[in-house]
């Protein structure tokens, strides 16, 4: 009986460690291989002019890689989604956390969770639907579509990030420091700005963060409401294409160089992202070690 | 334990059965003649789409066994599909380059078809394009309606995707024509049915189709080019300016008594021409 309670206890041990295993190698192995299939462009294309030209015509006679656009792309959406977003989800969190009610604050939580929830091609039909003919009847887009319209959408989804790690990261100040900061004579408002949001700063950056990873990395949401186009965006209300959609619309009948190009692209997205990555641990282990 | 491990082997051992009967059948019908089984994947174009699918339907009515899915992501991933082994049959709505002929891709020619412009039916008036405009515009050097006599607004200008067949005909036939390329500021869509939908609901759009997809959305309007309406007649007597061929394409010739051949033979006999008609594409011998 002891013996078959210990080959028991040994075996789930060793099924959890092959799982954590999984995924470290899965990360390992998604990595080489993006590495090994993208780096051989780097043979025919010159690196600073597949990163700083702004030709992109891979079918054409010669063909041309260079993906400027679509990094402007990215980052036009991203810093755009952000900007909506961070007031909006700071707001929620720090309402969520100091001023609602248990019930409220609850109600609130499960709908967030939910926003988290929704598929991005439900966020991406709602955007195409019902927020880009509001950018093209208040903009004067003509289409309706394009950074504008991607950046409105990407805030929506990129608010359940912020807003829970807002809450959770208030949440997680010391009591006394409150309480120091109100027996001093301070208001609600002022301790949550002085001394609440200074104090948590770590960890509410490190959801930002956190959540332009998120938008930087979606890709069918943009795909439909940002327009496609291969042009360096000019403006708000400019058409573009990001990484993302540059590899989803291309990778379905690329060949030879142009696929290559693609996962190129993909080495490029992976870095972004790599530092994003980065940027939230130090942020996080920041948080961290403030807290104790 | 050991219960649980004998119960493991069973479903091992019996699941090596199951797949191994599964593939003793597959391979069983291929040599039985006129007696096909199977799933097989077709894909490519979107202007083939409704051809293939109904085609493929009245096909598996003849041939139960068989289950035909069509994948549509556009002409140059169908030629890639069918050279990568990834379709049986490919589909494309342009001719094939000379490199995929020389991958070993064999087109048949199973209809033809021309390439309607479209426009949004609410807001722009025209009911007439001139080539030349419509190629002015697709080049990017005419961006406002009222250049045309139209009204004051900004042209939208919707384009495919670079895996489009309908696109590079469509380039072929216009901007190439003067040397010209397309402009960038045009909202890329990645096949018909989302062109015209696109086109029908946002105003002031222009965009192209293939004649089956004429009227397939209520916002939509083909328009005359150069005064000649996008019909099959126009098409055939070559007054038409956007014309083309489409082809389904093997990777190397035909295996007698293969599905894809019995396909290919049923898309070209007088019920399969019916159905390209029926679809509102022109029988390939008309």
């Amino acid at each position: 009986m002891k013996s078959s309670k210990s080959f028991m206890e040994s075996t789930v041990e060793k099924v959890f460690l092959f799982s954590a295993l999984l995924s470290v190698i899965s990360v390992f192995f998604i990595t080489v291989f993006i590495f090994k299939e993208g780096l051989p462009l780097f043979k025919v294309v010159n690196p600073l002019e597949f990163l700083f030209s702004s030709k992109w015509s891979p079918t054409g006679e010669p063909p041309q890689f260079g993906i400027l656009p679509f990094m402007m792309g990215s980052i036009w959406v991203t810093v755009g989604a952000l900007i909506i977003s961070v007031p909006i989800a700071l707001a929620v969190g720090i309402f969520m956390a100091e001023m609602a009610n248990e019930k409220m604050a609850e109600l609130l939580r499960s709908v967030v969770a939910l926003l988290a929830g929704i598929p991005s091609v439900i966020y991406g039909l709602f955007g195409y639907i019902a927020i880009s003919p509001i950018v093209r009847r208040v903009f004067g887009s003509p289409s309706g579509l394009g950074v504008l319209t991607a950046s409105i959408v990407l805030a929506i989804m990129t608010l359940p990030i912020i807003i829970s790690i807002t809450e959770v990261s208030l949440r997680a100040v010391p009591h006394e420091l409150k309480e120091a900061s109100l027996a001093l004579g301070a208001t609600h408002w002022m301790t949550i700005y002085r001394v609440m949001i200074p104090s948590s700063r770590s960890g509410i950056l490190a959801g930002i963060v956190l959540g332009m990873g998120r938008a930087i990395g979606e890709t069918m949401a943009v795909l439909m409401v940002a327009g496609n186009a291969v042009t360096m965006p000019k403006g708000p209300l400019s058409l573009t294409r990001t990484l993302t959609m540059n590899i989803a619309t291309d990778m379905k009948y690329a060949a030879d160089d142009h696929s290559v190009s693609l996962f190129t692209t993909g080495i490029v997205l992976f870095i972004f992202i790599l530092g994003i990555n980065m940027l939230v641990q130090y942020l996080s282990k920041k948080a961290v070690n403030k807290e104790s | 334990m050991k219960k649980i491990i004998t119960v493991l082997m069973v479903l091992l051992a019996a699941s090596a059965f199951v797949f191994a009967n599964g593939q003793q059948d597959a391979a069983g019908s291929s040599s039985v003649e006129l007696s096909f089984a199977g799933n097989y994947a077709f894909g490519g174009s979107t202007t083939v789409e409704p051809i293939v699918r109904a085609a493929a339907e009245s096909f598996q009515e003849m041939y139960p066994l068989v289950k035909i899915s069509y994948d549509a992501p556009g002409s140059s991933a169908g030629v890639k599909g069918a050279l990568a082994g990834t379709y049986s049959i490919g589909a494309a709505s342009r001719s094939l380059k000379s490199s995929e002929i020389e991958a070993g891709a064999i087109p048949y020619a199973v209809a033809k078809d021309g390439v309607a412009v479209v426009l949004n039916k609410g807001t722009v008036p025209m009911d007439n394009m001139a080539l030349k405009d419509v190629i002015a515009i697709y080049a990017g050097e005419i961006t406002n309606w009222k250049a045309l006599g139209g009204p004051d607004a900004e042209i939208v200008v919707y384009n495919r995707d670079e895996a489009s067949g309908t696109r590079s005909c469509f380039k072929d036939a216009t901007v190439k024509t003067q040397k010209k390329s397309f402009t960038e500021n045009a909202a890329i869509v990645t096949s018909n049915g989302d062109m015209v939908s696109k086109v029908g609901s946002t105003p002031y759009a222009i965009g192209y189709c293939g004649f089956g997809y004429i009227g397939k959305d209520a916002g939509t309007k083909a328009v005359t080019v150069n005064k000649i309406p996008p019909t099959p007649a126009n098409v055939l007597n070559a007054s038409y300016a956007v014309a083309r061929e489409l082809i389904l394409i093997t990777k190397g010739d035909l295996v007698a008594g293969s599905l894809e051949e019995a396909f290919i033979n049923y898309i070209m006999s007088e019920e399969g021409q019916e159905i390209v008609a029926e679809e509102k594409f022109i029988p390939i011998n008309s």
